[in-house]
């Protein structure tokens, strides 16, 4: 194999001994715990489906009071006991005192791994054979390759996004090996969509629901009703989206709560004065303009040229799925007292349903979906 | 088919001079549906989102702030230009045509580039002084299409014998300014709380090159001899910079009241007209705390803003030492002012009789360094000027704005520039070349045929040496040429041109280390490692097995400072110290030929990783030794 610190060893032409570095004491409550890397400065080694693996994990790790600590990253992982962000030297005292460390190939695997420490480490833009823990018995580490249908990118973005390939029942699975544990979870992953973590939750204003986080999206182009609509915009700040314009007296009331505007038009659509714009933008109210039609996306760009144009449908492919695929999302619609976790869902009246639908308008949110298919005999169900 | 273009500028949604250049024959070219269009903006990345939002394909070509970091100032200016990336660009869309607009020492060395002139290549470019930019004139033979954005350039360059050269104006969307009504004028006057004052505008950036002292003496002088004109002059510019204004109005004497100034609200974005009175004041508009200050590059007026603004003055006044077009100068046109600009530079244009302006006097006077001309507008005659539109009848104003506006419309408007671009570009021939770019290398070993004379000699040297064509008006031939006259031998000359040559390919630097390191001289290792923290670590684990291999030596490790923690408790580390960039100089370090070094042996692990990534074999290669 050629090991990095091989290539380094060659240059220096000496043998490879062990980093040599003063640990720093850092408190910690727990006397069991796993690590796991929260490093996100490498966007082609950020592993995005930590939640779902520690959701697989959760009762397994409750039983055995096993707690998990997460090391850097900007916010706390859903399902993590604590957020650490400390030197190096603290780290490496909270790594020396763990039973596993989880993440990706970087300084926190190779000091675990120099250390005795188990690992279960995560390959985004690299061979496993050129980076791996190096001084691990095999028995004691893990390494997870994305299905290799290209050469790695070997940089900091990975146009293919390879290490979220590897789906998260692998790295559940390695985690309960490395512990003693000889039961599997028992879920196939179909996908995950890129948007899976980002929490959304879309109202449909024709019903006032109380309760709800500061934030929502109106989804005005879904249903309407005036009341409705005047309390959300009064109560929470609000993103609309709607089918038309909406007329600055209506806006004016509310400017305060409107952070965003988007609405769907075509290039027949009746030139909206610059004017509108100026109001919206001495507002800061931020506007989006939908392309009906993905031709007219360059004509209505042109045409207002200083504000964002996208088109309203991405036109997503259809996947061939099982039939007994479910899927779960952190984007909901919300409608009176009813829960909908697509559009497509709501457009069929199936609320709290999480089958698969096969439809232009479920594919079309596909970024937004986790789907996978439930085996018997499962660790815990997602 | 249609034809590619490449436009390399600002981006067109940048608030500068080159981005609403750019931004308007843009849209002007996209709407003829004639050309496939690809904008390249400085300032931004390759794949900045904003690149996917404009109609035509996009892309930054200035590198990372991360990746500018490392370098040295030189190449970080000519990256910020997108040197390298466009040669990226170029091989990606394979243009017909590459249009690059921006100030001409952003086009450095282009003419080395294999691509150059085998598209159609077009530089329109800012020049600003007299004598024109050696630099300017030096690449006016390697540009096949070189337009200035002021026609004073046109008529330098053309004196030079340089007849390619040509005027093309700064295009401006002209929708956004114009003369309000006079009864809106007026109750827009009445809101800013003036009613009969005469009103002196000057819409500018607070430079040096603005001539702010000139205009305040001027401004004195005809308020003392015209009392009844109330006068007041309004400085729509950032008092938090450049000139200290308040100080000059001190020292001449000039009331608080009798000088305005544009305000606007970071919050709401209101503009306020009021004397100068400090910065970061309360809002009286939104109550915003803190929020209002002096008109700014962060923080400005919008165009319609504007228009109010110019719409508030009696009469525009532009006294500068230089300038490539002056925007402002065009936009007071388009409200219909009477405007005194200083007859020199890109002024000249907009003070003659067909623009519908009055020129102000100037003296020369030489900028140090670069012995530009630069103009001294003469106070007295802004004095005597701002008497004579004071004492002109409405109708002889109303008659000259109206002809100022309508030469605007003529010359610098986003239809008539466009139209002209059109044309230009329509006109170039058809491109055959393979768009395959490498770097440009010097024959540092090349020998010339015999029989040359001395004229020929030169040009040979150029193009096979250099690898570059040379005009014979160029100061470079010229210089050549004395001294081969004056008994230079040729041999020396190829001698010279070979060391340029191998000077060029090797690109090396001197680094100057001498301070960070202890008395053992002789007793030195070096590691240079860097970055990151996975290879410090590694190396770190490295170390007790170099010590044991050179007991009397000392280590010395050159890592950037964030990755110390990495190493620095390893004890067979003699010191730590932060990497630069000229460590990366093997012979300097170690010693070549006369020259010691510092180091007896310095090693770069990173070369074969980061550098240049060549021991990865696709993790199946092996070693027939044990290396633990």
């Amino acid at each position: 194999m050629s090991h990095l610190v091989e290539e380094y060893a060659k240059n220096l032409g000496v043998k490879i001994g062990k980093p040599i570095v003063n640990q720093h004491f850092f408190p910690i409550e727990f006397n069991n715990y796993i690590v796991i890397s929260g490093d996100s400065s490498t966007a082609s080694k950020t592993y995005k489906s930590y939640t779902i693996v520690l959701g697989f994990l959760s009762s397994f790790l409750e039983k055995r009071d096993i707690k998990v600590v997460q090391l850097g990253g900007d916010k706390p992982l859903r399902g993590v006991n604590k957020h650490v962000s400390c030197s190096f030297k603290n780290t490496a005292y909270l790594v020396s005192k763990s039973m596993l460390y989880i993440g990706p190939d970087n300084y926190l695997a190779q000091y675990a791994s120099s250390i005795g420490v188990k690992t279960v480490s995560i390959f985004g833009n690299s061979y496993a054979n050129v980076t791996k823990p190096f001084w691990s018995n095999r028995q004691d580490s893990i390494c997870l390759e994305p299905d290799w249908d290209s050469r790695p990118c070997y940089s900091n973005h990975d146009p293919k996004d390879n290490i979220n390939k590897i789906k998260p029942e692998e790295v559940a699975n390695s985690i309960l090996k490395l512990l003693g544990h000889e039961k599997k979870v028992d879920v196939e992953t179909f996908h995950i969509g890129k948007h899976y973590n980002q929490p959304i939750i879309e109202v449909v204003p024709t019903e006032i629901i109380t309760g709800l986080p500061k934030e929502v999206y109106l989804r005005a182009d879904y249903g309407f009703e005036e009341e409705a609509f005047m309390y959300y915009c009064e109560n929470h700040k609000v993103t609309v989206i709607s089918e038309g314009l909406i007329q600055l007296s209506v806006l004016k009331s509310i400017k305060h709560n409107v952070k965003m505007l988007m609405f769907a038009l075509d290039a027949e659509t009746d030139k909206i004065p610059k004017k509108y714009f100026d109001v919206l933008a001495s507002w800061k109210i931020k506007i989006i303009l939908l392309s009906e039609k993905e031709s007219d996306l360059g004509v209505l760009r042109n045409r207002y040229f200083d504000v964002d144009v996208h088109p309203r449908y991405k036109g997503v492919e259809r996947m061939e799925l099982p039939d007994s695929c479910k899927f779960s999302t952190n984007k909901y619609i919300l409608e009176a007292d009813k829960k909908y976790f697509s559009y497509a869902h709501y457009k069929k009246g199936l609320d709290n349903d999480n089958n698969v639908l096969d439809t232009p308008e479920y594919w079309d949110e596909l970024d937004h979906f986790y789907i996978y298919e439930q085996k018997e005999n499962s660790e815990k169900s997602s | 088919m249609k034809k590619k273009v490449i436009i390399h500028s600002n981006f067109c949604k940048a608030f500068t001079g080159f981005g609403k250049n750019k931004k308007n024959i843009l849209r002007y070219l996209y709407d003829t549906g004639k050309y496939e269009l690809f904008e390249l903006a400085n300032g931004l990345q390759w794949e900045d989102p904003r690149t996917k939002l404009v109609p035509w394909e996009c892309r930054g070509v200035t590198p990372s702030p991360a990746q500018l970091a490392a370098l040295d100032a030189k190449s970080r200016r000519a990256e910020g230009y997108g040197y390298t990336l466009v040669d990226k660009a170029i091989k990606e869309f394979k243009p017909d045509v590459y249009i690059g607009i921006e100030d001409i020492w952003a086009f450095n060395n282009y003419h080395h580039k294999p691509w150059w002139n085998k598209v159609n290549c077009m530089v329109w470019t800012t020049l600003d002084s007299l004598p024109i930019l050696p630099q300017a004139i030096q690449y006016a033979p390697k540009i096949k299409n070189y337009f200035v954005w002021a026609s004073f350039a046109e008529k330098a360059m053309q004196e030079m014998g340089y007849d390619h050269v040509k005027t093309l104006r700064g295009s401006l969307d002209t929708d956004n300014f114009y003369r309000m009504p006079d009864e809106e004028r007026g109750k827009l006057r009445s809101y800013h709380g003036i009613s009969d004052e005469f009103v002196i505008g000057f819409v500018f950036r607070n430079q040096l090159r603005k001539s702010v002292p000139n205009l305040l003496e001027g401004f004195k002088q005809f308020k003392s001899k015209n009392p009844d004109s109330k006068a007041k002059l309004l400085l729509h510019t950032h008092w938090g910079e450049g000139w200290d204004i308040k100080s000059l109005m001190e020292e001449k004497g000039i009331g608080n009241m009798d000088v305005l100034t544009t305000y606007v609200c970071n919050s709401c974005s209101k503009y306020y007209i009021s004397p100068f009175k400090g910065q970061q004041t309360d809002c009286p508009s939104c109550g915003s705390k803190k929020s209002v200050n002096t008109t700014n590059t962060k923080k400005g007026v919008s165009e319609e803003q504007l228009n109010e603004i110019y719409n508030l003055m009696d009469v525009y006044c532009h006294p500068f030492t230089s300038g490539g077009q002056e925007i402002p100068i065009q936009e007071a046109k388009l409200t219909e002012l009477v405007t005194l600009v200083t007859n020199y530079s890109c002024g000249e244009d907009s003070c003659s009789d067909e623009s519908g302006g009055f020129a102000l006097d100037w003296s020369e006077y030489r900028e140090p360094g670069t012995q530009f001309i630069k103009a001294s507008t003469d106070p007295n005659h802004i004095h005597s000027m701002l008497e004579h539109v004071y004492g002109m009848t409405n109708e002889e104003k109303s008659e000259m704005g109206a002809k100022s506006r309508e030469w605007v419309i003529d010359n610098f408007s986003v239809e008539v520039i466009g139209k002209k671009l059109e044309s230009i570009i329509d006109n170039m021939p058809d491109v055959d070349y393979d768009y395959e770019t490498t770097h440009k290398v010097m024959d540092a070993d090349y020998n010339p045929p015999e029989g040359l004379n001395s004229d020929e000699y030169i040009v040979d040297l150029y193009e096979n040496i250099v690898k570059e064509g040379v005009d014979r008006r160029s100061t470079g031939f010229k210089h050549w040429k004395g001294e081969l006259a004056k008994g230079m031998k040729e041999e020396a000359l190829l001698t010279h041109f070979k060391n340029i040559a191998k000077k060029h390919n090797l690109d090396a630097n001197k680094p100057k280390l001498e301070d960070l390191l202890s008395d053992d001289e002789g007793k030195r290792i070096a590691i240079v490692i860097p970055e990151s923290e996975t290879d410090v670590l590694l190396v770190n684990s490295l170390l007790g097995q170099l010590k044991k291999n050179y007991k009397q030596y000392n280590i010395y490790i050159f890592t950037k400072p964030e990755y110390f923690d990495f190493i620095e408790d390893n004890p067979n580390t003699h010191k730590i110290l932060p990497y630069k960039k000229e460590l990366d100089n093997t012979f300097s370090l170690e010693g070549r030929g006369g020259e010691r070094g510092m180091f007896e042996m310095v090693f770069y692990p990173s070369v074969t990783t980061q550098k240049n990534p060549c021991y990865i074999h696709n993790g199946l290669s092996k070693n027939q030794f044990s290396l633990k």
